[in-house]
């Protein structure tokens, strides 16, 4: 009895979709609405963005002193192993309240 | 304890936890002023410091007071405000946009005369003594000495002097003007004025229009009604005249002499 | 009697600060608290306009910290509430006329006679903004769902976690709009919230009520059924420890079609 209700239910759910896409068809500008809402998502772009540039501020460094630094710890583990120098990647990471730097430092061979 | 740091010539910085005061009054010349104010500054760290100067009776020209403006922005120190009596340095100071007062500088003052404003409104008996006061003449201030200003008063500008106040301009609101005898107006009062302001009551404050926030006249005060006067915003080009005088114990506004 | 001090703050300028200060300082007297706000914007104030006492102040509180009057004489009542007071920032001095330690007395004495000091902060995190904290045990801050508001509002809260005195505090997110948040085109409610990882006190939803309030001199509290007075309300409400909860502006509303659909659902299942 339920099997056959929630067949049902599915039924009358996918009706209902194809009835509103319909809809949206006929209604031309309902669907460029939704079309601009989808391909561009500004909130995100805005989430993205500021969890970012807090990070930078939370930890007070400057890009310039990031750059500093990389270039710091680059030559410092330089001579111990040889390191893929471009492929360095230096960024800062939140977890909840706490914020981490996180390299990831490919070695191409030892000394 | 404020702390005091003169040189040989008789100027003088005082410094209290508030505000620091230098005290120029007694130097005769612009040059010296200049001499004397880069000793104080040798000696003092007055970096980044807000100061008040006291120039006595010397008469600077709005030249002179913009360059030692420029001096000392040098330094990083900024004019907060000028005490002078001298007609020309007042303007001078005004039109380079600095604050002006012309009673003489005291750090930390105190001022009794004018404690409770609000509270004398409905004190009929001081009224009454006021009001025989004006009659007997005993508070006669000498009139001669007037201020007069050529320029728009803005918000957070605010004009003192000892005698009388003429401005050719409007008065913006957030503006005030503290005059010791009568303030005349050519042009809009929008902002507070004072008129005898050390307890003349027979002061006057006159207006093309008195649009005033709040108008006072010795230790009396009017204020602005609460509710807009439409009648008075839309004529925009009538002007009528207006004379503010105490009469009956009360600010009045005239339209008609 | 000890009152509460609480700072309104922002950074950022033009979010709202003023105009919640004399939105919660009134709804908490229409509560039957004594509160008394003070504009701490030393020349540039703006709290008399919005509470339309511009042409009651005689005193302001620089003419209390020079003791050229007494606290007492230089606070002005408002128009309908006895309970509520103002203390007005001078317009002709700058913000380096008070310091912080002359804020901190101030505050306590007026936490002696109020339940409530509500102080409105300026601006920035210069002189005037360690002023307006100096007396503060408590902080609201306000911010609005967008990027710069949002980061501004990330360093004050840093400023304020490293200030002893200030035991909690709190956001308000104004100037909300729930449809551009539905449509994912604003920061919503739990973004800003997560991002400053913040304690929630309340959101005011955009209201052009607020313009027409400022107009008269009349803070939005006072007007009837509007979106922002309530959520004002509201707020003053949790301030004294009420259990209020706050709306959800994030799901839309259902439309038209899921109704009809959750009418089949139901009709089916049953």
């Amino acid at each position: 009895m339920k099997l056959l209700d929630k067949k049902l239910a599915d039924k009358i759910n996918d009706m209902i979709s194809e009835i509103v896409t319909t809809c949206n068809k006929i209604l031309s500008t309902d669907t460029k609405v939704e079309a601009n809402n989808t391909s561009f998502n500004s909130k995100d772009d805005a989430c993205n963005r500021l969890k970012l540039v807090l990070m930078h501020d939370r930890s007070q460094l400057s890009p310039g002193q990031m750059q500093q630094m990389r270039d710091e710890l680059v030559e410092v583990i330089s001579r111990y192993v040889e390191i893929d120098r471009d492929a360095l990647d230096l960024c800062l990471e939140a977890e909840s309240n706490t914020i981490a730097l996180v390299a990831n430092i490919p070695i191409l061979r030892h000394k | 304890m404020n702390e005091v740091l003169s040189t040989k010539n008789g100027a003088s910085a005082s410094f209290s936890t508030e505000e620091i005061l230098i005290d120029l009054s007694s130097i005769g010349s612009f040059e010296n002023i200049l001499f004397e104010l880069t000793n104080i500054i040798e000696q003092s760290n007055l970096r980044g410091k807000n100061v008040k100067i006291n120039f006595g009776d010397l008469s600077l020209t709005q030249n002179m007071v913009s360059s030692l403006q420029s001096v000392l922005k040098g330094f990083d120190i900024s004019i907060k405000m000028i005490f002078s009596s001298s007609i020309e340095t007042k303007i001078a100071a005004m039109e380079v946009g600095l604050t002006v007062s012309g009673e003489k500088p005291e750090i930390k003052q105190q001022t009794a005369a004018s404690d409770s404003i609000i509270e004398t409104q409905k004190d009929e008996d001081k009224l009454v003594d006021a009001m025989n006061n004006v009659l007997a003449g005993s508070h006669e201030i000498v009139k001669e000495n007037t201020l007069f200003i050529k320029q728009n008063l803005r918000s957070g500008q605010k004009l003192e002097h000892d005698g009388n106040i003429v401005i050719i301009g409007d008065c913006k609101a957030g503006s005030e003007i503290i005059a010791t005898g009568d303030i005349t107006i050519w042009g809009i009062l929008g902002g507070i004025a004072h008129a005898g302001s050390k307890g003349d009551y027979k002061a006057k404050i006159r207006a093309f229009r008195i649009n005033a926030i709040q108008l006072r006249i010795a230790d009396l005060l009017a204020r602005k009604p609460d509710a807009i006067e439409m009648e008075k915003m839309d004529k925009h080009n009538l002007f009528t005249p207006e004379e503010a005088k105490i009469t009956n114990g009360e600010i009045v506004i005239y339209t008609e002499y | 009697m000890s009152g509460r001090v609480i700072v309104v703050t922002s950074g950022k300028g033009g979010v709202g600060k003023t105009t919640s200060t004399a939105n919660i300082g009134t709804a908490l007297a229409k509560n039957g608290a004594k509160v008394v706000m003070i504009d701490t914007d030393i020349g540039l104030r703006n709290l008399d306009l919005l509470m339309g006492l511009e042409n009651r102040i005689v005193y302001t509180l620089i003419d209390v910290i020079e003791e050229k009057c007494k606290l007492q004489q230089a606070l002005v009542k408002d128009k309908k509430n006895p309970n509520l007071a103002l203390l007005a920032a001078a317009q002709t001095r700058d913000k380096s006329a008070a310091s912080p330690e002359q804020m901190v007395e101030i505050c306590k004495q007026l936490k002696e006679d109020f339940d409530f000091v509500m102080v409105d902060c300026p601006a920035g995190i210069e002189q005037g903004f360690q002023n307006a904290i100096a007396g503060a045990t408590e902080a609201i801050i306000i911010t609005t769902p967008e990027m710069s508001a949002v980061r501004d509002a990330d360093r004050i809260i840093g400023l304020l976690e490293s200030k002893e005195d200030i035991l909690n505090y709190k956001l308000v997110l104004n100037r909300v709009r729930p449809k551009m948040i539905q449509s994912n085109d604003m920061l919503g409610v739990t973004d800003v919230t997560d991002i400053l990882s913040v304690k929630l006190l309340g959101v005011i939803p955009e209201d052009e009520n607020i313009i027409i309030s400022t107009n008269r001199g009349e803070p939005i509290v006072n007007m009837e059924n509007t979106k922002a007075g309530t959520a004002y309300m509201n707020i003053a409400r949790r301030i004294m420890g009420e259990e209020i909860e706050i709306p959800d502006f994030e799901t839309p509303p259902p439309t038209f079609i899921d109704k009809v659909k959750n009418f089949f659902l139901a009709t089916a299942s049953s």
